[in-house]
């Protein structure tokens, strides 16, 4: 990023660039998800119509129905169009219109994906500090061993694990779902029985971004505490705990940003494994449904919204990044 | 003296009294309280009439209903239909319908419904069906309450044939005129039928609920609610009846892993037993040039350990003493066409006949749905078996869409897992796996077995109304196919349901999801 | 006139800052260990892997099974041996691919610059972007799992990370006297691309090819424990797929395949920060 004219554009308009920027990226997104899709084998006729075999003037029905006899160019076009309205199609396989039914699906998705977010970060921070301020100590290669090791653990695994010891061994929280089926729970019930049921799910997608965040706190705060710019304040007599937060913590927040940033791609993934270790009803079992199903639409649904939201995170995190960093210029 | 005795006396009747007036308390049926079912996936929509999904179906059997429904011994009952006149030769049928009977929207319900499902709607989307209708001369309605079906020829299981599963009761007034789009129709996602329950609501890939029908026209259900909760992992499934988040779960629901830790626990039934018999086989392909030979086909049946597979898959559930059709139906069970006594378990015998065959190493692959446990294991367990005669069998696993694209419309595999249901009746079910079939159709015979005397005997079995005439004919059957063997039979399923020791009056129809107006609980 | 080209030296140098972290060491333990797992297979394992008996859900430490059966009677301890072989193929070749695709792109763009660079970076970013798991689950499942497929979609999704890093280096290599002189005396760019400043860049290449495997071996249990690994072939991510279905009756099924998935990841991830701090003597004040 080399500095142009020292005047630059305000921080609201490097936002709409980096928007405008994302616009071609996305209709990409849309083309190579629809190709790829349909060039796949299998037809999603004969997975609608059940066990028996179909008459065939219903098969006709419903392939004019959804549209799968047309040319495969004016389908695309037709699917761009619709996207831009709003229109993702209707799923064969839950009888509702894609971007309802995903949407439904994401804010679930994204519950837990949020909340290991911040559990993550927060968690990672406090080890992180710790390992810096007492570096080189045993504290310091314990937070280290588990950093490494921490990153090291497929997702699904240590779900697994969870499930084994805190559900199934010690029985203290439940091994899957969403909330308690047969209780119709109200108020503050219901939420604890949510909040139950997301513990485990939550903490088996949050272990590798704990491990990462302790990791790159340690050593950006390692880095910042030792500039000359802390030994400066620290001979004006700044105590060293403040020199820690004001001036440690918030350069380190960056690195963090840009991680979270960077990994928003993998927590996606992460949350789409852990989602079938626990049964959790998101984004990610409904993609492994509709794979099987071989619910097109959906498919192309799911990847669009998901790399939709990946945009978003990226372009967040960008700005965040450009509001926190006094030294950047907006390019 | 004598007012101790009178103490005595009063004192055991009263507890006699008490004690049957308990006895006949807890037996006898009470209203109230809501059954929760598991099941494992979300139906595509809530239309019997057009689909033979095993989802839908189970939702929906309770809110419609059938001309009859099939009792535990696989007799025909009265259910839309009082009762039955059959002509001399079997061929027309005259049905009386029961009187007053309503849709669940309040319309009443004719005979004009039977006649408008049976000629417009089922026979053109409802798989199952149009085997029927094939047979269907002429359908009239001579009043509200009568309907006569001839037929062209007698059709053996055309009563059982009427049941709701195949020839679900659809309202003319809400489809009429709304045949071109019948999947956009309201009904489709919000059924109106006239069963003993009613729709009330279904959350997308949560739940549906059902409440009960006051104005159902036989004995109202006991039950207040049915609710089917969708839990896609088996597991969630599992935990949930455990700990009775959910009451019941029907065999095609319940992991048979799970058997030994429900099986001593009082707080659960478990039921085990066959009702509508399903047979695990898999399609050879006959155009392949090793399989086409029947000295090989004969020599995988003998390397091919079924009670193994049934021990390592199915938790030991399951028959292996069947011939081609099964085992389970009287009809078509023959001991001296029994493939386990024909095609015993023996390695060296299947290594011997493949020697008389020619072949060497046979290089094979098997299409299997990765969904199916149970299909997936049994080709690991054929894999490792059959790799110890000199078949290398690999596994090539196709998602159920593409494998109807392979092996029903292109047949391009060597041997494809799968399992059919009987329907309730060979002729329903399992001629099609053995008759003459074209390309494309899914879930028929894809061996491109073509016999000509199957075809006729089959054929003739089907019309074929008395049980020992129509025996042997299925015994003339059995001797060719048992040579041929064009499909590898492995074993007919048996079937585990497990639910809540409280429950009664479950299973009382052949088909488990039937009836479900006969539950009560008994707290 | 080669300023920091990859001589003995440079190697020695590097491999004596590696090995004086006990760390890198036990990581590079890890793997040779894995390695000669997967390579002896055939003799290390007391049984054939896909070997059913009627002996199912042993627990560890039965007659013959030390770590357990599973459903089918299948030998845990033999799964886990023959496991190595795909996740250490897949994860490598996987790598390579990537690596090899990534230096592709990052030269070409970071040497050419201009609108050469402008496109694959966008392009770049276009992948970067896409979530890679979702991606390959897609493309696996509709064009079908085997071993070939899964090398070249884990490979072909992970190029992007490999692109940037050699781009970034290209960029500050292409300025450098020794590439302007050799363009001077007539060097066509193809040599100056691949056989001047590629070695330099090497060091940087391998540190986050390594990485890259772990990555890739992760990747590959992922899709695995999706059910959409090769079927023919014994893996960790599909023993553990397996596993879901029988927690409750048996844990080993879970315990060993994912505990050696770990272990190998986590032999790569300290072998590569282990090279990463060797040849970046910056990080090694701490």
């Amino acid at each position: 990023m080399s500095s142009s004219n020292s005047g630059g554009r305000s921080l609201g308009q490097y936002a709409l660039l980096r928007i405008a920027q994302a616009i071609p990226l996305i209709i990409a997104i849309i083309i190579i998800n629809f190709l790829l899709i349909n060039l796949a084998p299998g037809d999603p006729i004969t997975a609608l119509v059940g066990e028996f075999p179909v008459p065939a003037e219903y098969a006709e029905q419903m392939r004019t129905e959804f549209g799968l006899d047309q040319n495969i160019f004016i389908r695309l076009v037709k699917y761009i169009g619709n996207v831009f309205r709003g229109n993702l199609g209707f799923s064969f396989n839950y009888r509702i219109p894609v971007l309802t039914l995903v949407l439904g699906r994401l804010a679930r998705t994204m519950i837990l994906m949020i909340s290991s977010i911040v559990f993550a970060t927060i968690i990672g921070m406090l080890f992180g500090i710790l390992a810096a301020k007492y570096k080189n100590t045993i504290i310091d290669n314990i937070a280290v061993a588990f950093s490494t090791i921490g990153y090291s653990i497929p997702v699904f695994w240590s779900g697994q694990i969870l499930i084994l010891i805190f559900a199934i061994w010690l029985g203290w929280f439940p091994s899957g779902g969403l909330q308690s089926i047969r209780a119709d729970y109200s108020g503050f019930q219901f939420y604890w029985d949510r909040a139950i049921h997301m513990i485990l799910p939550m903490l088996a997608l949050s272990l590798r971004y704990i491990a990462l965040t302790t990791r790159v706190t340690r050593t950006s705060l390692i880095e910042n505490l030792s500039s000359d710019f802390v030994l400066a304040a620290k001979s004006r007599g700044i105590s060293s705990k403040g020199v820690l937060f004001r001036h440690g913590l918030r350069n380190s927040l960056m690195p963090i940003v840009t991680i979270i940033g960077y990994h928003f791609t993998f927590i996606v993934a992460g949350s789409a494994l852990v989602e079938t270790v626990f049964g959790w009803p998101g984004v990610g079992r409904l993609l492994y449904t509709s794979i099987s199903a071989r619910d097109y639409p959906t498919l192309i649904g799911i990847l669009l919204i998901v790399s939709i939201v990946v945009i978003i995170v990226t372009l967040l995190t960008d700005i965040i990044y450009a509001y926190i960093d006094p030294r950047v210029k907006y390019e | 003296m004598k007012n101790n005795l009178k103490t005595i006396f009063i004192i055991t009747l009263v507890l006699v009294f008490a004690f049957s007036f308990g006895v006949v308390r807890a037996e006898t049926p009470q209203e109230g309280g809501d059954l929760v079912i598991g099941i494992g996936e979300n139906p595509d929509h809530l239309n019997p009439g057009i689909t033979t999904s095993y989802p839908v179906a189970a939702v929906t059997a309770n809110v419609y209903s059938g001309l009859v429904w099939r009792a535990e011994d696989g007799s025909p009952q009265p259910q839309l239909a009082e009762s039955w006149d059959v002509s001399e030769d079997n061929t027309v049928f005259t049905f009386h319908l029961k009187e007053n009977i309503t849709w669940h929207d309040g319309e009443a319900f004719t005979s004009e419904d039977v006649k408008f499902s049976f000629e417009e709607v089922l026979p053109e989307f409802h798989g199952r069906f149009q085997d029927v209708h094939e047979f269907i001369e002429d359908i009239e309605t001579p009043d509200d309450n009568t309907v006569v079906i001839a037929l062209t020829e007698a059709y053996a299981p055309f009563l059982v044939s009427l049941e709701v599963y195949d020839a679900p009761i659809m309202p003319k007034h809400l489809l009429e005129g709304n045949l071109d789009n019948i999947s956009e129709a309201d009904i489709t996602v919000e059924p109106v039928g006239t069963g003993p329950f009613q729709f009330v609501e279904w959350e997308r890939g949560d739940r549906i609920v059902l409440e009960r029908n006051e104005n159902y026209f036989d004995d109202n259900a006991y039950l207040d609610r049915v609710l089917f909760n969708i839990i896609p992992d088996s597991a969630s499934r599992i935990s949930a009846l455990e700990t009775g988040q959910i009451d019941y779960l029907w065999g095609f629901y319940f992991p048979r892993a799970e058997i030994p830790r429900f099986q001593d626990d009082p707080n659960f039934e478990m039921w085990q037993g066959v009702r509508i018999p399903a047979l695990w086989f898999a399609f050879f392909n006959l155009e392949h040039p090793e399989l086409g030979d029947p000295l090989v086909r004969q020599a995988l049946m003998h390397a091919t350990d079924r009670d193994l597979i049934i021990e390592l898959t199915q938790e030991g559930l399951g028959d292996y003493n069947v011939g081609p059709m099964g085992g389970a139906f009287d009809l078509t069970y023959f001991e001296e066409y029994d493939y386990s006594n024909l095609y015993p378990f023996d390695l060296d015998k299947a290594r011997e006949l493949l020697d008389e065959a020619g072949v060497d190493e046979l290089d094979i692959s098997v299409v299997v749905d990765p969904n199916r446990d149970d299909l997936m294991g049994a080709a690991e367990i054929m894999q490792d078996l059959y790799s110890q005669i000199g078949v290398n069998l690999s596994i090539d696993t196709q998602e159920r869409a593409v494998m109807i694209e392979s092996v029903y419309e292109n047949r391009d595999y060597d041997l494809s897992l799968q399992s059919f249901t009987s329907g309730g009746d060979p002729a329903v079910g399992y001629h099609r796996l053995y008759i003459t079939q074209e390309f494309g159709t899914p879930f028929v015979g894809a061996t491109g077995y073509s016999n000509e005397d199957v075809d006729r005997i089959l054929a003739e079995a089907a019309t074929i109304p008395f049980h020992d005439e129509r025996k042997e004919k299925y015994r003339e059957a059995m001797d060719i196919l048992s040579t041929d063997v064009p499909l590898l039979v492995l074993y007919e399923e048996e079937s585990v349901d497990v639910n809540d020791v409280n429950l009664r009056g479950l299973r009382q129809g052949l088909d488990v999801r039937s009836r479900l107006d006969k539950v009560w609980w008994a707290q | 006139m080669a300023e920091e080209k990859l001589g003995s030296s440079e190697v020695k140098k590097i491999w004596y800052y590696f090995s004086r972290k006990k760390i890198a060491i036990i990581g590079m333990v890890l793997i040779i260990a894995i390695l000669l797992m997967a390579v002896f297979a055939p003799l290390l394992a007391p049984h054939s892997p896909r070997t059913v008996s009627r002996s199912r859900f042993e627990a560890p430490g039965a007659e013959g099974h030390l770590l357990g059966t599973d459903n089918l009677g299948r030998d845990i301890l033999s799964g886990v041996i023959w496991g190595a072989r795909v996740s250490l193929i897949v994860g490598i070749l996987a790598a390579l691919t990537g690596t090899i695709i990534g230096i592709l792109v990052g030269a070409l763009s970071g040497y050419y610059g201009g609108w050469v660079d402008n496109i694959l970076m966008r392009i770049t970013e276009l992948f970067m972007t896409i979530p890679r798991f979702v991606l390959a689950l897609v493309v696996i499942s509709f064009f079908g799992t085997g071993l070939n497929r899964l090398i070249l979609v884990i490979g072909v999704l992970s190029w992007p990370g490999m692109a940037r890093l050699v781009r970034s280096e290209y960029l500050s290599h292409s300025n450098l006297p020794y590439v302007e002189s050799g363009k001077v005396i007539g060097m066509s760019n193809l040599r100056l691309i691949f056989i001047e400043i590629l070695p330099n860049v090497l060091p940087q290449v391998i540190v986050v090819s390594t990485l890259n495997i772990a990555t890739a071996i992760l990747l590959e249990a992922g899709l695995g424990f999706f059910g959409l690994g090769d079927p023919n072939m014994v893996s960790w991510g599909g023993m553990l797929s397996l596993a879901q279905g029988y927690l409750r009756r048996a844990w080993w099924m879970s315990v060993f395949p994912g505990a050696a998935i770990s272990l190998a990841v986590l032999g790569f991830n300290l072998v590569g920060n282990g090279l990463n701090e060797a040849t970046n003597p910056v990080l090694q004040s701490d």
